[in-house]
C-alpha cells in the first residue's frame, strides 16, 4: 500500500479507549456466534437446501469492532457480506433464518437473495447488490440528520474492490464537500490498495489498522465516529484483513484467562441448536403471490391491481 | 391572479412547498447562488440558505445518491439535474436503489424525493440538451413519471408530487418554460397524480400527448378543424401511472388513435399507449392507432424542426386516421 500521512492520522491512532476483557469477551461471543451461523449457511447452501448467503468469513474482527465503536442511534450501510451486523444489533436468529429461506414469514417478503438485508428499527439500512451505492446515501442520512439537529453519524462498509467503483468516489467526494459525520469503513484484503490514497484527494483524513484485530478496529473507528460527532467531517479507515480474527482473539483470551475451550465448544453448541430451531420454525412456504405487487409504490395504482388480479385468477 | 410563466410557477411552487414543510430541501449543480441554469430556482438560497439549497458537485449520482440517504432519513429533497441528457450518471441510483426501496426493503424505507429535470428539444440545444428519456424511467417500476404543459399544471403537480409518499420523476418541458404564460393562484393547490386532462373535445379522433407537444397537437388538432375533422386531444400530465381510463374512454367515443411524443418512436411510450387501448378498446377502432414522433436518430442540432413531431407532422396524421 502506497504510505500516504494525514495530520489526523497519529492522533486519531492513539485516541479512543480500549476494551476490558469483559467487553472482549462478549464481543468475542458475537463474533463466533456469526462464525457458526455462517458455516451452517454456508453448508445448507453447498447442499441446495438455501439459497447463497454471501460469507462474512474473515471480516468479524473487522465487523464487531467497527459495530461496537458505533453508537446505537448510529446508521450502519452494510454490504450484502454484512448480515452479521443485525444479529450485532439484536436481531434474533429465528427472524434472520427467515429473511435467509425468504420464505412466508421473511420480514423482506422473499423479494432478495439471502444476503439482501434491512432492519430499520436497528438503524440498518437496506442493502443492494451494486458497487458503492450505498456510500452517497450514507452521506446524504448524515447530512439530513445534522441539519435536522440529531446527532448521529453514519458508517458505510465496503470492500477494497469497490473503490473502483464510481459511487466511491461520488460519496468521500459528497463527504467531504458536505463535511458529512460518515466514516466509510474500507475492508482491504492482502492484494487490494485499500481507500486512503484516495481520502487524500477528497480532503479527508484517513486512518489504516490491522483489521483482523478487534481492538485495533475499535480503536480506529471510535476515533473516527468521535471526530465525526464533534463536527469535523468524514474519515477513511482502512481495516487490513488477516487470517480468522475469531481464532486470533479466542487464543488472546484463552491465554489471559478470559476464555476456555470449553465455553466455546459450549457456544458453538448452543448456537447450532438455536439456529436449528430457527430454521425448523422459518416457514417455507412462499410469501403470498399478491405480495409481489405490494411496495413497488405506497399504495397500490391501477395497472397493479389488474395485474395481480390477473396473476391471483391463473394461480387459482 | 398573477400571470406566470412555468419557470415561475416552478419556482412558486418550490418556494411555498419550502415556507410549508421545512423537509423539504432542494439540491443540485448551481441550483443554490446561480439559481439554477434555468432561473427555476432562483431566490430560494437568499430565503432559505445552504442549509435548505445545496450547490452540489457536479456529479449526477452523487446528488440523486445524497438525496436519496436524505429521503432515507424523512426530508423531502428536490434534486435537479440540469438537462434530462445528464441523468445517466444517475441511472443506477435512480433505478437500482430510489426506484426499488421500498420494494426491496419489505416496506421498511421509503424514498420520497422528486427529480427535477428539463426535458425535450426546441432551443437548439443539440443531441445533449434535447433528449426525452421518460419512457426508460417509465419501464422501472416504482417510479412515477410527471410532464406537465402549462404553468397552473406544473405548480399543481409539482406540490402534489412533493407530497407524494413515492420518488417521482418531474420531467420539465424546457421549450414551454417561458413560452406560455396563465393565470397561476398564489395559494396551495394540488393537481392530483395520475389524471389526465382532455384539453380539446372532439368526436372524430383522440390525440394523446404531454409536455410541449401538447402545443403542437392542439395546432394540428385546429388544421383538421379546418379540414371538417374533429379532434379530442388529451394532456396526459402523468406518464405513470397511466390514466388509461380517460384515453380508453375517449377512444370509445372517437374510435380513432394518434400518440404525438418527442422521444424516439422505437419502444417509446407511445406503443404502450396504443397496445393499452389495442388491449381495452379494440373492438371500438376503426383505424390502426397512429404514432407521431422523433425518429429513430439522437436528436439533431440543425434539423430540430424536423426531428420535432411539430404540427405540421401531425395534422396530416391526424387526418389519414381520421378518414382512414
Amino acid at each position: 500500500m502506497m504510505e500516504v500521512q494525514s495530520r489526523d492520522t497519529e492522533a486519531m491512532a492513539s485516541g479512543g479507549a480500549s476494551l476490558d476483557d469483559g467487553s472482549l469477551s462478549e464481543l468475542y461471543r458475537g463474533m463466533r456466534r456469526a462464525q457458526v451461523v455462517d458455516a451452517r449457511f454456508a453448508a445448507l447452501g453447498e447442499a441446495g437446501a438455501v439459497g447463497f448467503l454471501p460469507s462474512g468469513a474473515g471480516r468479524e474482527a473487522a465487523l464487531f469492532g467497527a459495530l461496537h465503536a458505533l453508537r446505537t442511534g448510529d446508521w450502519v450501510f452494510p454490504t450484502m457480506n454484512d448480515w452479521a451486523a443485525a444479529l450485532y444489533r439484536g436481531m434474533s436468529l429465528s427472524t434472520f433464518a427467515a429473511r435467509v429461506l425468504a420464505g412466508a414469514a421473511d420480514p423482506l417478503k422473499g423479494r432478495d437473495m439471502p444476503g439482501g438485508l434491512s432492519a430499520r428499527g436497528l438503524r440498518i439500512a437496506s442493502v443492494s447488490a451494486p458497487a458503492g451505492t450505498h456510500l452517497p446515501h450514507a452521506v446524504g442520512v448524515a447530512w439530513a440528520a445534522r441539519q435536522r439537529g440529531e446527532e448521529l453519524v453514519t458508517a458505510a462498509l465496503f470492500d477494497g474492490r469497490e473503490v473502483d467503483a464510481a459511487d466511491f468516489h461520488t460519496g468521500l467526494n459528497f463527504a467531504g464537500v458536505m463535511k458529512a459525520p460518515t466514516v466509510f469503513l474500507c475492508r482491504v484484503r492482502e492484494d487490494e490498495d485499500g481507500a486512503a490514497e484516495h481520502a487524500v484527494a477528497y480532503g479527508l483524513p484517513h486512518v489504516g489498522c490491522d483489521g483482523a484485530d478487534v481492538v485495533a478496529v475499535y480503536e480506529a473507528v471510535s476515533a473516527a465516529v468521535a471526530r465525526a460527532a464533534r463536527g469535523e467531517g468524514a474519515t477513511v479507515v482502512d481495516l487490513e484483513l488477516g487470517d480468522d480474527p475469531v481464532a486470533r482473539l479466542r487464543g488472546q483470551l484463552i491465554e489471559r484467562g478470559a476464555w476456555s475451550a470449553h465455553e466455546d465448544e459450549a457456544l458453538a453448541l448452543a448456537v447450532e441448536a438455536e439456529l436449528a430451531e430457527a430454521i425448523a420454525q422459518a416457514e417455507r412456504g412462499e410469501p403470498s403471490l399478491a405480495s409481489l405487487f405490494d411496495d413497488v409504490f405506497e399504495a397500490l395504482p391501477p395497472h397493479l391491481e389488474r395485474q395481480r388480479d390477473a396473476a391471483l385468477k391463473r394461480d387459482r | 391572479m398573477p400571470e406566470m410563466n412555468m419557470v415561475q410557477a416552478i419556482n412558486d411552487a418550490l418556494a411555498s412547498e419550502m415556507r410549508r414543510d421545512d423537509r423539504v430541501v432542494v439540491l443540485g449543480e448551481d441550483v443554490g447562488k446561480v439559481g439554477g441554469v434555468f432561473r427555476v430556482t432562483a431566490g430560494l438560497y437568499d430565503e432559505f440558505g445552504e442549509d435548505r439549497v445545496l450547490d452540489t458537485p457536479l456529479a449526477e449520482g452523487g446528488i440523486i445518491g445524497t438525496a436519496i440517504g436524505m429521503a432515507l432519513y424523512g426530508m423531502r429533497p428536490v434534486p435537479e439535474i440540469q438537462f434530462a441528457d445528464f441523468i445517466f450518471p444517475a441511472f443506477d441510483q435512480i433505478v437500482s436503489e430510489a426506484a426499488k426501496m421500498r420494494w426491496r426493503s419489505g416496506g421498511e424505507y421509503s424514498c420520497p424525493m422528486v427529480i427535477r429535470t428539463p426535458v425535450g428539444g426546441g432551443i437548439r440545444g443539440g443531441l445533449y440538451h434535447s433528449q426525452s428519456p421518460e419512457a426508460l424511467f417509465i419501464h422501472t417500476a416504482g417510479l412515477k413519471v410527471v410532464c406537465p404543459s402549462n404553468p397552473y399544471d406544473a405548480k399543481g403537480l409539482l406540490l402534489a408530487s412533493i407530497r407524494d409518499e413515492d420518488p417521482v420523476l418531474f420531467l420539465e418541458p424546457k421549450r414551454v418554460y417561458r413560452a406560455v404564460k396563465m393565470d397561476v393562484p398564489e395559494g396551495d393547490y394540488e393537481v392530483p397524480l395520475g389524471k389526465a386532462k382532455v384539453v380539446r373535445e372532439g368526436s372524430d379522433v383522440t390525440i394523446v400527448s404531454w409536455g410541449a407537444m401538447v402545443y403542437e397537437a392542439l395546432a394540428a388538432a385546429d388544421t383538421a378543424a379546418a379540414e371538417g375533422v374533429d379532434a379530442e386531444l388529451i394532456d396526459l400530465r402523468t406518464l405513470w401511472p397511466l390514466d388509461v381510463d380517460t384515453i380508453v374512454e375517449s377512444v370509445k367515443k372517437t374510435g380513432r388513435l394518434v400518440v404525438v411524443h418527442e422521444a424516439p418512436k422505437a419502444c417509446g411510450f407511445g406503443a404502450e399507449v396504443v397496445q393499452l387501448v389495442n388491449e381495452k378498446a379494440f373492438l371500438h377502432l376503426e383505424a390502426p392507432p397512429a404514432r407521431v414522433t422523433g425518429w429513430d436518430t439522437p436528436f439533431p442540432y440543425s434539423m430540430e424542426n424536423e426531428y420535432l413531431p411539430l404540427a405540421h407532422r401531425i395534422a396530416p396524421t391526424v387526418l389519414e386516421t381520421a378518414r382512414f
